[in-house]
């Protein structure tokens, strides 16, 4: 299980300018919200300043002057800025929050579509539990970065600065003295960073760890009850997420620690304005209001810094789960189609396999030296053991992987060199595993293209599913649950045949296609079958012998090798692997049917 | 596990009626950590209250042209406050989140306990992906009620209420004034927070759904591009998105108008304040410091409450998610073991139906008027057509569905009085369909193990299984670790390792529905005959589309549409010449083709 999260182990620098660079550059397009939700903020953050120092203008000039008309003048001032200050705020947040979802949008869109081009491979090596989360909560957690991260960490930019400005302007000495913690604050900062960073690789693995866990056991919960494995899954389940709870346990130390060292140091700098600003009053060298608006201005200083601490969090996350996006978007699928592929009209259908050699996985060859030829319009049976290699074959004839020496042409024309989905869209395939959509039947026929009712009707009317679709409660329409676990597996695999069938394929491809449907239905099949595929080529993989009977040539693959090949009559006196399957599925039927037909 | 227990799971829909009732439950469970912390918020917000005091006072002394010295004292004592408030708060959040944590922690356990519970008539309406998004996303917006939410309640609360205590030591009137802050707030907070709690309700509904739409794509790769259908599901996906962002910001444009909306407020007490206190400093009813000093309280209000809007937002967040997991809670799982289950000792294996009839939810009747019998330790198979009914028939035994019409006997006991767990122990169930978990094929075929088993036995079973046929199919043997379902296994592997999971589990009961359907009947014959010796005492059914697979079964049932059509050995139905002849006979058609 431990090979999955390899990949989560790493990472995880705090800030990394090259992703954030490339991270903003998803801001482009947005643009126009972007500046004037950085401007709205800045008035904002400035609007916010300007109420200690109304404050300030009050009592210097106003109470102390006893002058009550001017009080309340200034307090007009001062709400009318709360109302532009309520404006500007919510017009803020909403555009950076329209412009988090936008990018939100196009980031989801352009994974997604990434996912949906991998190979194969690819999917072998990760599990769909964790793409998942790149496609969801990793975007999530850039949405707060661009929502309030980023831009908060400007605005309060901004306001530092600004206070900055204004205590200088007032009073340079006080505001050395307010600064004097400032180094502390650095230092606090620093130390609190670093910890916080192992503590936030090792949470993202475990949150990593519960999702995939939870994503393969509620697939897998039928299996899980059938063995009445409920406690023992449910004690492997506890520790992981008992360990999730430990590590999120572990790093709150740190942030309960950070915040109030960040108000104890703000409290100190209090304290120090009312020593030493107090000592200057007493002096007469400052006025009551400075002191005043200096207390509020301090707290003002401190309080974003304490933010920061979160707005840290933000940022780290943004940038770990960023890490983890672009290194998938980075990651090219290895089999892609080569520029100005040959897109295919209609294929004559003919296959040749000259010298083939595949492995999946380093040397381990599951093909070896494979030489076979289908012939426009041929239909050709693959058996063998489990395990021989059938499915692989199919597998490069899908440009789903890629194999390591030797030739595959289609219609003449080397395999490689078309364009792979206009190659695909010629062939048809029924998957040996079979897989449902959830959707209605019209839906999982033409997955999702519009595709005339008439057509739909008849290839399913073609693989005999037109019985058990009409019997469902809205026909065509039924709705079929997730991995169709509202149909039999038979059902489900005339689904997939009718699939297959809908898109008039000029090769079709059966992998174990009718394993779990009955032999009567087969024929039926067949039979109709035989009728619409003219000039098709067909490649059967069955071990139920009796679903070949129409083929007209028989290869028999052993370990990766063919052993045998011919017509049933051939191989029959040959004596070989194939005489011996046969003798197995039909043994001593010969005096049974003898005696039937005795009977008869 | 806890959710097994019917009682217990009675007391869990009650402590999930309402988020009042859920807090209370667990103030009830963790009385010391919410003890302590609510302490540490109020010492905290106590000390931290007293600084402002300090603060009047200094500016009283400035007023009254004091000294020095006097200054420091109080300076002195701020710092002083501050340490002690500081070790309140640190101590406040370590308390509240250890504690959320464990909610947590708790809230994912039971919800995947009781997803256990649950069958697959509910797996079947709850897609995984969606449930996924619930154990995670939700349960994570439920703790930040717990962790963030109580703390910000508390310290408003308290903050507040202590601030308007002193505030009105130091001036009645213009306390008066700013309790306007709360009829005001409490105002805002109910008309936005349910606005709140409502769309965000369906925001975690659209993102369950992108969620189920993204996995589903996923897992059915091979289908999209072998179809190259990429675009399609693109589109589609593209449709999702842009309603999830929708909803999304439906539920902003009211989520971000309520901090705003605080300050707002806030701000408009602060200007009456200002007036106000400004008027009675002119008249001479209060001093300067008094005043400078209510300012500051009213920014100590403040402060929390405009923070309180935030928390409103994440407690309402919490609410509307918890209905989404309470949604799931409260699905009540249909097989469950009797109050009062019967204990067999050593079940035998002897199986009885009794005028079963069964169906599906919306569906009609699937299976109708079943009865039979099979004595211990024979074989019998059950056939028939494409969608007559032989899984859910075999799927009723281990009570994979709830059984209501008619009954099933083990051992002469109506197996709904059994524990189920003890049921479920004595049945071995090689399911048509294969599901494999990304492990190890040996931690893959030891799932099936009731207890502890040796590694040997293992590998013994594999054998059995036919598992490695040649010693290169898998080069670290049982160490392999195979890809999610089994991806990296060809379609007759995979089902061997379920076969082989089925036999470590050396139970009376054998069920294999179609088990052998990828594997060529070389590899077959050879596992049938590995079996013949290992299922000796055992009760097996089997079904199978095969028929050269059953045909030696004491006894062969066919199905169709759901009933049964005929009884009895391959010879006695073939000379019946019905339906069981017929199908037969299809599968001989080639070598009767041959033969003319
Ligand atoms: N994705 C994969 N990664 C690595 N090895 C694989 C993968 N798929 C299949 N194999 C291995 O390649 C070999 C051939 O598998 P393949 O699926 O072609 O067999 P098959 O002839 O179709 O067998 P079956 O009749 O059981 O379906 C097997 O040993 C299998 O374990
Ligand atoms: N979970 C379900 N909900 C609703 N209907 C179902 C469900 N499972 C099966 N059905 C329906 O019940 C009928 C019997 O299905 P079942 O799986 O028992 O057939 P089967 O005899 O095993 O077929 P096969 O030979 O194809 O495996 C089918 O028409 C199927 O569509
Ligand atoms: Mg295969
Ligand atoms: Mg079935």
């Amino acid at each position: 299980m431990n090979q999955y999260y390899h990949e989560e182990e790493k990472l995880d620098k705090a800030y990394d300018s090259r992703l954030m660079k490339r991270l903003l550059k998803y801001l482009k397009p947005y643009k126009k919200y972007v500046i004037s939700a950085f401007l709205l903020l800045a008035i904002a953050s400035l609007l916010k300043l300007a109420g200690p120092y109304l404050v300030k203008i009050a009592i210097d000039r106003y109470i102390m002057a006893k002058d009550y008309e001017g009080l309340v003048r200034i307090s007009g001032i001062f709400f009318g800025l709360l109302l532009l200050q309520f404006v500007v705020r919510y017009a803020q947040t909403y555009m950076m929050q329209l412009t988090g979802q936008m990018v939100n949008y196009d980031l989801r869109m352009q994974i997604f579509s990434h996912l949906q081009r991998q190979n194969l491979s690819f999917f072998n090596k990760n599990p769909v539990g964790r793409l998942l989360t790149r496609v969801t909560s990793d975007v999530q957690v850039l949405n707060e970065l661009f929502s309030s991260g980023v831009v908060a960490v400007f605005g309060d930019f901004v306001t530092l600065i600004g206070i900055v400005i204004v205590m200088f302007s007032v009073d340079w000495k006080l505001s050395l003295v307010t600064f004097i913690s400032v180094p502390f604050l650095v230092l606090a900062t620093i130390l609190f960073r670093k910890r916080v960073r192992d503590s936030y690789r090792k949470i993202r693995l475990r949150i990593a760890r519960v999702n995939a866990f939870l994503q393969e056991h509620i697939s897998g919960m039928k299996i899980i009850q059938l063995f009445a494995q409920e406690r023992k899954v449910f004690n492997k389940f506890d520790s992981i997420n008992a360990s999730l709870k430990d590590a999120h346990i572990k790093s709150v130390f740190y942030y309960a620690v950070f915040f109030p060292v960040v108000e104890l140091i703000g409290a100190v700098s209090l304290a120090l304005i009312i020593f030493y600003g107090g000592s200057q009053l007493l002096k007469g060298a400052v006025t009551f209001g400075v002191l005043v608006a200096f207390i509020q201005y301090a707290e003002m200083f401190y309080s974003p810094i304490r933010d920061l601490a979160e707005k840290y969090n933000i940022l780290q996350s943004a940038m770990a789960s960023s890490e983890r996006i672009f290194k998938l978007l980075d990651r090219e699928p290895e089999i892609v189609s080569p520029k100005d592929g040959v897109k295919p009209e209609k294929l004559k259908g003919e296959i040749e396999f000259k010298n083939v050699w595949f492995a999946y996985e380093d040397e381990n060859y599951v093909l070896k030296n494979l030489n076979f030829k289908v012939n426009p319009g041929e239909t050709i049976a693959l058996v063998g053991a489990t395990g021989a290699g059938k499915t692989s074959i199919i597998n490069l004839l899908f440009r789903f992987y890629e194999f390591q020496k030797g030739n595959i042409y289609i219609d003449g024309i080397d395999i490689r060199n078309y364009d792979i989905q206009a190659l695909r869209r010629q062939m048809g395939l029924v998957l040996q595993d079979v897989f449902i959509f959830s959707g209605d039947v019209t839906d999982n026929i033409g997955l999702g293209e519009e595709i005339d009712d008439d057509e739909v009707i008849s290839v399913s009317r073609y693989v005999n599913a037109e019985k058990f679709i009409k019997k469902m409660e809205n026909g065509y329409k039924s709705r079929l649950q997730e991995s169709g676990s509202n149909l039999s597996e038979g059902q489900k695999q005339l689904l997939s045949f009718a699939r297959a069938l809908a898109f008039k394929p000029r090769i079709l491809m059966l992998d174990e296609a009718t394993s779990s449907v009955d032999t009567e239905t087969e024929q039926l099949i067949q039979e109709a079958m035989h009728k619409m595929s003219e000039g098709r080529s067909c490649l059967i993989i069955a071990h139920r012998l009796s679903t070949i009977r129409n083929a007209d040539r028989i290869i028999v693959m052993h370990h990766g090798e063919i052993r045998e090949e011919g017509t049933h009559a051939q191989l029959l006196k040959k004596q070989g692997i194939y005489y011996r399957l046969y003798q197995l599925q039909y043994k001593d039927e010969e005096t049974e049917v003898a005696g039937n037909q005795i009977n008869k | 596990m806890s959710s097994y227990n019917v009682n217990e799971m009675k007391s869990n829909s009650h402590r999930h009626k309402d988020i009042t009732r859920l807090i209370l439950y667990y103030f009830k469970k963790h009385p010391l950590f919410f003890g302590c912390g609510f302490f540490s918020i109020i010492a905290s917000s106590v000390f931290s209250v007293i600084i402002p005091l300090m603060l009047r006072d200094a500016i009283n002394v400035l007023e009254q042209s004091g000294k020095a010295s006097q200054l420091l004292n109080y300076a002195l004592m701020i710092v002083g406050l501050a340490v002690a408030s500081g070790i309140f708060k640190f101590l406040t959040m370590e308390l509240f989140v250890v504690v959320s944590r464990k909610i947590e922690y708790d809230l994912r356990n039971e919800f995947f306990s009781h997803l256990e519970s649950l069958d697959q008539q509910f797996y079947q309406n709850n897609p995984a992906g969606d449930l996924v998004s619930r154990a995670t996303n939700d349960i994570e917006a439920i703790r930040e009620i717990f962790g963030p939410g109580l703390v910000g309640i508390g310290a408003a609360l308290f903050m507040s209420a202590f601030s308007l205590i002193l505030m009105y030591r130091v001036d009645p009137v213009l306390t008066g004034y700013s309790l306007l802050l709360f009829p005001l707030l409490s105002l805002t907070i109910f008309l936005l927070g349910k606005q709140v709690q409502k769309r965000s309700h369906i925001v975690q509904r659209q993102l369950g759904n992108l969620s189920a739409f993204v996995r589903e794509s996923l897992s059915g790769i091979r289908v999209i591009q072998a179809f190259a259908k990429e675009n399609v599901r693109i589109q589609r996906f593209d449709r999702l998105n842009k309603q999830f962002i929708d909803s999304f910001m439906r539920m902003a444009r009211i989520w971000e108008l309520l901090i705003p909306t605080v300050f707002l407020i806030s701000g408009i007490v602060l200007i009456i304040i200002l007036i106000e206190g400004g008027r009675r400093v002119i008249d001479g009813v209060i001093t300067l410091g008094a005043f400078v000093a209510i300012i500051y309280y009213l920014r100590l209000v403040i402060w929390p409450l405009a923070g309180l809007g935030w928390v409103i937002g994440t407690i309402q967040r919490g609410i509307a998610s918890h209905k989404r997991l309470r949604e799931i809670l409260s699905y009540q799982p249909t097989v469950v073991s009797p109050g009062k289950a019967d204990e067999l000792s050593g079940i035998r294996g002897k199986l009885e139906f009794r005028n079963l009839d069964f169906g599906f939810e919306s569906e009609g009747k699937i299976l109708k008027d079943i009865s039979f019998k099979v004595k211990p330790g024979s074989k019998i198979a059950i056939v028939g057509p494409t969608g007559c009914g032989k899984s859910t028939l075999l799927s009723l035994i281990p009570r994979i569905h709830p059984v209501s019409f008619g009954k099933i006997f083990i051992d002469n006991v109506d197996i709904n009085s059994l524990d189920l767990a003890q049921l479920r122990a004595s049945i071995a169930f090689i399911p048509q369909e294969t599901f494999l978990f990304s492990e190890s094929l040996y931690e893959n075929i030891v799932l099936g193990a009731q207890s502890d088993v040796t590694q040997e036995r293992v590998r013994e079973i594999a054998k059995v299984a036919e598992l490695f046929d040649h010693r290169k199919a898998f080069p670290d043997g049982l160490n392999t670790i195979i890809g999610e379902k089994g991806v990296t296994l060809s379609g007759g592997q995979k089902q061997r390792v379920a076969i082989a999971r089925a036999l470590l589990k050396d139970a009376p009961v054998l069920v294999i529905d179609d088990a052998f359907s990828a594997i060529d009947s070389s590899t077959e014959g050879k596992i049938l005959e590995n079996l013949s010796a290992f299922w000796k005492e055992k009760t097996v059914i089997i079904s199978s589309t095969r028929l050269s697979t059953i045909k030696d079964a004491k006894q062969i049932i066919v199905l169709d549409e759901g009933g049964i059509v005929e009884t009895g050995t391959h010879n006695a139905l073939m000379s019946k010449d019905g339906l069981y002849a017929k199908m037969y006979k299809k599968q001989l058609l080639e070598r009767e083709l041959e033969k003319s």
